[in-house]
């Protein structure tokens, strides 16, 4: 995986399974000094879950520093959530979620989809999952019982779609504007959810 | 509430130093 913005300001990690393959990914490794080695970096062992009904199993999440901009030290975290089922994981895309953290902004977005590989090989050779890469909106509108919604989700390369942005206790809105032959007909907040 | 119609949808949101002043739009064709 590669996070951060891409091109040579990046962090590289990847996901494996410490007691071999079959035995469930349950370790992550960060360059998080970014020195090209993943050797030189302590392991991030996911922890487990303590109560409820997924006791003892597989909470496979982790926290890390990475650039962002011309800063370093924004916090990511990723959630590789499907790996936490009962089993194996099974090679193929699996979905996560990740947030972002810079001055006093955070970014959460959900519905990523992360392909495990079988070999760092056939890792390397494929697409990069790329954290803070850039954004675009998708907006449509669905008719239902006599009413129509407008939708619309920022989703980045990855497919992940930002759940919510806060900048310190607000929660900023994205606004929505309907014109008719260059005519404003309506300006609404938005709701994120 | 609009009429029927065609209509052109901006959204647009402030979203701090990660993605800026972000927006996009798209015709819609709005019928009940």
């Amino acid at each position: 995986m590669v996070f951060g913005e891409g091109g040579t300001d990046s962090t590289l990690g990847v996901v494996d399974e410490s007691g071999g393959t079959g035995a469930g990914y349950d370790v992550a490794y960060v360059d998080e000094n970014r020195n090209g080695d993943l050797t030189d970096d302590a392991p991030k062992k996911f922890p487990t879950y303590e109560r409820g009904s997924r006791t003892g199993q597989i909470d496979p999440r982790f926290t890390f520093s990475g650039p962002f901009g011309d800063k370093a030290g924004a916090k990511y975290s990723l959630n590789l959530y499907a790996l936490g089922r009962r089993g194996p994981a099974t090679p193929g895309d699996h979905y996560f979620f990740w947030t972002l953290g810079t001055d006093d902004w955070n970014y959460f977005f959900i519905s990523g989809k992360a392909r495990l590989s079988s070999s760092a090989a056939e890792a390397l050779a494929g697409p990069p999952i790329r954290l803070a890469g850039p954004c675009k909106w998708q907006i449509e509108s669905k008719r239902r019982s006599g009413r129509v919604t407008v939708s619309a989700g920022l989703k980045d390369e990855n497919g992940c779609t930002l759940r919510s942005v806060r900048h310190g206790r607000e929660q900023p809105s994205p606004k929505l504007t309907l014109l008719k032959n260059g005519k404003v007909e309506l300006e609404e907040d938005m709701k994120f959810g | 509430m609009v009429a029927d119609g065609t209509y052109t949808a901006k959204v647009e949101l402030d979203a701090g130093p990660y993605l800026g002043k972000i927006a996009g739009e798209k015709e819609l064709q709005l019928r009940r």
